[in-house]
């Protein structure tokens, strides 16, 4: 979108290691403040712990006696693993994505994965409710 | 790296991160698979493979360089892996 961005992009900090993987994100642009790229991290493992709390809630609905019907069980289980496993992948992309924007420069990229994991909570609780 | 300290204490709350998040998914392997291995036989060849993957990515990502792709990924496919093999698990 943003073609000549390198000028007014982020500065160089040191030699760039062509070794590190994938190409697609270090293989461009200037390297970025480091700090930027430290909270880039800590945000994709926050999105991995809350992916963890996810399956651990769709494997407790299931192996715990909870007092809602069996079917709302089996639909929180299948919802929150689904949504657990979906959601550590996106929350990679999405780290791979901010890291590739910073070094080119350019707008860190939305995160529509957001909308969906809201809402998605959102249908588990009305699943709760409905199950009650 | 800079001698900043903001770099530096950015860089240590991010090592710290690393290893809580290693050690959630570790913990969280073990508590789940305990559980779901109760319900679906003895697998035990699977549950320790599965394990193994936190630690790969502790490993990868103990260095003192910036090796996130990798070692993000590896853990990224382990947290997808549990939820898919817990899943199956489950269904059995």
């Amino acid at each position: 979108m943003i073609e000549d961005v390198e000028e007014t992009g982020p500065t160089t900090v040191g030699p760039r290691r062509d070794n590190r993987w994938p190409g697609w994100v270090f293989g461009e642009g200037a390297e970025p403040d480091p700090r930027f790229s430290f909270a880039n991290e800590r945000t994709l493992l926050a999105g991995l712990r809350t992916s963890l709390a996810l399956i651990s809630g769709g494997v407790a609905i299931n192996v715990v006696s909870v007092p809602i019907a069996s079917w709302g069980q089996h639909v929180l289980t299948v919802e929150l693993l689904a949504l657990g496993g979906v959601f550590s992948l996106g929350s990679w992309v999405r780290w791979a994505r901010a890291e590739r924007a910073m070094r080119r420069g350019l707008p860190l990229p939305s995160f529509p994965f957001g909308a969906v994991l809201a809402v998605a909570i959102a249908i588990c609780a009305v699943t709760v409710l409905g199950a009650l | 790296m800079t001698a900043s300290p903001d770099t530096g204490l950015a860089r240590e709350r991010t090592l710290l991160a690393r290893r809580r998040t290693a050690l959630s998914v570790g913990l969280v392997y073990v508590a789940l698979l305990r559980v779901l291995l109760g319900r679906a036989g003895n697998w035990p060849a699977v549950g320790a493979g599965l394990v193994a993957l936190p630690l790969l990515y502790a490993a990868v990502s103990a260095g003192p360089r910036l090796r996130t792709g990798l070692g993000t990924l590896i853990l990224a496919l382990a947290v997808g892996l549990l939820a898919l093999t817990a899943g199956v698990l489950l269904a059995l």
